[in-house]
């Protein structure tokens, strides 16, 4: 028995230990299969997508995020979030559309930034997979899982702890206390004031431009295309718009490319083009963003002519101030 | 491997299983050996010819001290060693930074010479197994340990993986004899490591990890930040720092004694101290004492007259802001807390708080609290020059919080995590500070309670770390 005694098989205090860190971990897997469970229910019911009475809906990354503030405009929805490229917009917008009859127009960002292969870093990079995947993971289908498997081999590692808590609490509140579902759920986006002023500061540092970020994303397209064919099936508009950016955003370059792309494969999209509408500094927060003030301007400016644009070109304003005062 | 990443919620268990399965002592310490080199082969295998070569090294060479007692023989054997370690300890860690300040000071003189600086990559842990193997030869000539004969028992002290790539350094005097003695299982050492575990994660994941965040974004962008803002990224790395570091060594201390070994306390809440000297007698204790047995005494330590006193309190230092890093900005680190600390000495009040804090007491009286705060500002101070990339970078920061803008509402993003990380800051503090007469923070705390709020508060514990639990950042002392 002495023998016996070390051997892990017939330790009693081993068994004892074994027992305990068993039984936490065996609540602490029901738990968080639990959370997860409660968590994938409400966010597959229709009722957690409801948009209410808006008709006009506003998506994609940062730009539109800090540019469009929805409570100036009636009806409207911005559910834009920064770092979200096309693939993210999509498995939202699949979740949104169907199930709110009310919205009649989504306005998608389409800037230079989107067709390039900084998007594919978007959606697979390691950076922003792991905060994406436990968010999105369960608006995914087994077609855009491989899709993101293809590019991003150590996805299934993702999934198990990295904020994946964090995610399902989050649903859980907004669903359950504060009753408004992913409207109220920040990580799903939402209009974001920025305070800062800082393009001056930034100006001065005019990127070189590398050939690796004029090269072409694989994903974009693709999913640009989804999105269209998914307002198409639930009949909706959909309209590209490029935010206003600072007039050192764009490389020269880029712009070439970027133009050529947009009539090459998305010319029977509208597109609105406010890239280069606002030129005073003190309305960005940086070279590519608009700070709350430029946003406010901004969204009343876009109220005011987004009927009366010329949706086939590329109509450019000077002076959106000088706009505003008329 | 990280401690805080799936492959080690893997590894441990299947370590743990492996070694308890074999009752053999020998087979035991092979299974430790095993482990280690696979968790640190895990960063980059071909570093693990340094880790054998040392202990290969280190182990003939005290036993060829011990069977000699030519005094001349036995220096040669010592000098031997610890050439061939600070040899290559020099050579990773500080032959570019020699190269640079070589090139820089002929330049300075008119004389700019091409030295070329080699890619070198910094092996892992490389101080402080360095130390830890230095230590044993060090011993054994001093005639304080027996040379070790079995080499599996000693490459197992050498690499043993809770502690191999961030301590706390082990003295072999402590850790080589367990390895030598017939182990049993010992369920109340494993809760307790457990436990030390649990608070060693939060530490990491919860204050450090999340501190992180605000201090880099600060730091790195330091040109641009107001002095209200970089005095918060001040406090975030004083707090990054000691929950990343303490956190690892907690970490560490609770794995080991899933395996039945001790290691010695790393850490016993320094932040708490009410001077300077009892700062440095809680803060990376392993490293302290190794310094003061191993440079500080052989220098003749505190005796003698007050130059020597002087002296020696310098290199001390110096050498241990040098060990952190080749940079000067640890150099004026270790300078500052020379200059903190040499007051103290030469007016004979170092030892003055050698006892608990506030004993017998929940809250500790004025004076322990003034001394709190101003050893707290004194340290925080010192972190500056520790975090900054440079020391002009360090000095712009420090001019910038004292200037008027030190007034200023701090401009940090994601208010609402920082508020959070704020609340979680002081929830840790209070926890540190109720557990502060023990070997860490969770030590006793709950023992007492009912089972039902014991285990709800751990339950805390664990869906905090699950909660921030975000990239897995490597822990800042790996770097060293």
């Amino acid at each position: 028995m002495d023998k016996k005694k070390n051997s892990f098989i017939f330790n009693f205090e081993m068994r004892q230990f074994a027992i305990k860190i068993l039984k936490y971990g065996l609540f602490t897997m029901l738990f968080v299969t639990g959370l997860f469970l409660w968590s994938y229910q409400i966010i597959h019911s229709p009722d957690y997508w409801n948009t209410g009475q808006t008709e006009i809906l506003f998506s994609g990354h940062s730009h539109p995020e800090c540019a469009f503030n929805d409570k100036l405009i009636s009806k409207s929805l911005n559910v834009s979030k920064s770092g979200e490229s096309y693939f993210y917009t999509y498995l939202k917008l699949r979740k949104i559309l169907p199930n709110n009859k009310k919205i009649k127009v989504v306005y998608l960002e389409f800037g230079t930034n989107n067709i390039f292969q900084v998007m594919d870093n978007w959606t697979w990079g390691d950076k922003i997979i792991g905060q994406n995947y436990p968010r999105f993971h369960p608006l995914m289908t087994t077609q855009d899982e491989l899709f993101l498997k293809k590019n991003q081999p150590q996805l299934s590692n993702l999934l198990v702890p990295k904020t994946f808590i964090k995610e399902n609490v989050f649903t859980i509140v907004s669903k359950v206390f504060i009753r408004k579902g992913f409207r109220s759920n920040t990580r799903f986006g939402g209009f974001v004031p920025l305070r800062r002023v800082k393009a001056t500061q930034d100006m001065a540092e005019m990127a070189q431009i590398s050939e690796d970020s004029l090269k072409i994303s694989k994903g974009s397209l693709t999913y640009l295309k989804k999105i269209n064919r998914l307002c198409i099936q639930n009949g909706k508009k959909l309209i590209l718009v490029r935010c206003p950016v600072h007039r050192d955003y764009t490389h020269p370059k880029q712009e070439v490319i970027f133009q050529e792309y947009r009539r090459n494969y998305l010319n029977n999209i509208p597109f609105l083009d406010y890239g280069n509408l606002i030129e005073a500094d003190s309305l960005f927060s940086d070279k590519g963003h608009l700070n709350e003030k430029g946003a406010d301007l901004f969204t009343q400016y876009f109220n005011k002519t987004r009927n009366e644009m010329d949706l086939s070109g590329f109509k450019i304003y000077s002076s959106v101030e000088m706009e505003l005062k008329k | 491997m990280l401690f805080n990443s799936l492959d080690f919620a893997v590894f441990l268990p299947l370590v743990f299983i492996l070694f308890w399965s074999f009752k053999s002592l020998k087979i035991q310490n092979f299974v430790v050996v095993a482990a280690s080199y696979i968790f640190y082969g895990w960063w980059d295998w071909k570093f693990l010819t340094l880790i054998l070569f040392s202990s290969v090294l280190d182990y003939f060479v005290a036993l060829k001290i011990e069977s000699t007692s030519a005094v001349k023989k036995r220096k040669i054997l010592l000098s031997l060693s610890m050439l061939t370690n600070l040899g290559l300890l020099g050579f990773f860690k500080y032959f570019n930074f020699f190269i640079e300040n070589i090139s820089e000071a002929f330049s300075f003189f008119g004389q700019p010479i091409e030295l070329g600086r080699l890619d070198i990559i910094l092996p892992v842990g490389i101080s402080f197994y360095t130390f830890q193997t230095m230590s044993y030869t060090i011993d054994v000539y001093r005639k304080q340990l027996k040379a070790s004969n079995d080499f599996i028992a000693f490459s197992a002290f050498v690499s043993f993986f809770p502690q191999l790539v961030a301590g706390p350094i082990e003295r072999a005097t402590h850790l080589l004899p367990q390895f030598l003695k017939k182990r049993s299982f010992n369920y109340s050492l494993a809760i307790d490591g457990m436990r030390q575990m649990l608070w060693g994660f939060f530490k990491k994941i919860v204050i450090a990890d999340n501190c992180s965040q605000y201090a880099n974004e600060i730091f790195n962008n330091y040109q641009d930040q107001n002095g209200a803002t970089l005095l918060v990224g001040a406090l975030c790395f004083t707090f990054q720092i000691y929950g990343d570091f303490s956190g690892y060594s907690d970490i560490a201390i609770g794995t080991a004694r899933l395996f039945g070994f001790d290691l010695k306390q790393n850490f016993n809440f320094p932040y708490f101290s009410r001077d300077i000297a009892e700062f440095w007698r809680r803060w990376h204790i392993s490293l302290s004492t190794w310094f003061r047995d191993y440079l500080y005494i052989p220098l003749g330590g505190s005796q003698g007259g007050v130059f020597y006193k002087v002296r020696n309190t310098f290199i001390i230092f110096l050498v241990s802001g040098f060990w952190h890093g080749a940079n000067w900005t640890f150099i004026i680190w270790g300078l500052l807390n020379a200059i903190y600390f040499l007051p103290l000495l030469l007016t004979n009040r170092n030892r003055r708080h050698v006892g608990d804090i506030a004993k017998d007491k929940f809250f500790p009286d004025v004076k322990s609290i003034l001394g709190m705060i101003g050893t707290f500002i004194l340290t925080v101070f010192a972190w500056i020059f520790f975090r900054s990339e440079t020391v002009t970078q360090a000095f712009s920061i420090i001019r910038t919080i004292i200037s008027p803008s030190i007034l200023n509402v701090p401009e940090l993003s994601k208010l609402s995590d920082f508020y959070l990380l704020s609340f979680a800051i002081l929830f840790f503090l209070f926890i540190e500070w109720q557990g502060r007469h023990c070997k860490f923070a969770l030590e006793h705390l709950g023992l007492k309670w009912r089972r039902v709020w014991r285990v709800s508060f751990y339950y805390v514990l664990i869906f905090a770390i699950f909660w921030f639990y975000g990239q897995e950042k490597e822990f800042i002392y790996f770097q060293f």
